[in-house]
């Protein structure tokens, strides 16, 4: 594949998770702005993004499911443009959660669970701008469970 | 759009595996992301440069070629006379 149509799939992909505040495009919408606007065929072009890059997705007849999610991991944000700030506040994160893990003991009968954190106290950490910018903690919280590094279960 | 209290009140659990990051300085996996990025705008950049020098090349004419051909052949005559005189100049002064 093309550098240059990888690295149209991966913006159009960013572009659309920092449009809608960390919410994940679908196939389908992600399909028709690039045969719209760029006359790239999805189908074949996506199925060519290395999974370093773009989660796997779920084929239906060889074609992706049109309401499949297409999730950028961390390295796949990081190869977009503007970007520099997502990945930032990831590190900043990374960081943070690293310590808070080493810092937790998990409660009698819970060995292995994960330390439970919530987005304001993240977003206070890292000082996030939650009033000016409130979409900055939300595309963080959709990398990190990207990377399933956060999730709503305990992991134990 | 603001985020929802709810949302943010939300119970999230750190996967445990996070502390394999065990250098918190330096999470070395992450920072990877960036040398990489990095690398590939530098050979972006790189290619973008050869590919410009190249289309430069090809919207020359025979002409311009020519004489581009004959200054780099000059050039060559030119350093091989005065390497010859100085060595000549070596051998008479020894």
């Amino acid at each position: 594949m093309r550098s240059k149509t990888l690295q149209t799939i991966l913006q159009a992909i960013y572009q659309w998770f920092r449009a809608h505040d960390g919410e994940w495009p679908d196939f389908d919408t992600i399909e028709r702005w690039l045969d719209r606007n760029r006359q790239i065929d999805a189908v074949q072009a996506i199925k060519q993004v290395p999974h370093e890059l773009l989660k796997p997705l779920r084929y239906i007849d060889g074609r992706p499911e049109p309401g499949g999610k297409l999730i950028l991991t961390a390295e796949g944000v990081a190869r977009c443009v503007a970007s520099d700030d997502d990945i930032r506040n990831l590190e900043r994160a990374l960081q943070w959660m690293a310590q808070e893990s080493r810092d937790y003991d998990p409660p009698p009968g819970r060995a292995g669970s994960g330390a439970p954190i919530t987005p304001r106290q993240l977003a206070n950490e890292l000082h996030l701008p939650l009033i000016s910018e409130p979409s900055s903690i939300q595309r963080l919280i959709a990398l990190l469970r990207a990377e399933d590094l956060v999730s709503s279960y305990e992991y134990s | 759009m603001s985020t929802r209290e709810e949302d943010l009140q939300q119970i999230l659990y750190i996967n445990p595996d996070i502390k394999r990051f065990s250098n918190v300085n330096d999470i070395a996996d992450y920072t990877k992301i960036k040398s990489r990025r990095r690398e590939s705008q530098a050979s972006e950049a790189g290619r973008r440069h050869r590919g410009n020098l190249i289309k430069r090349l090809r919207s020359w004419s025979r002409s311009d070629k020519i004489a581009l051909s004959i200054a780099v052949i000059g050039l060559i005559a030119l350093a091989a006379t005065i390497v010859t005189l100085l060595v000549v100049a070596g051998l008479v002064v020894i």
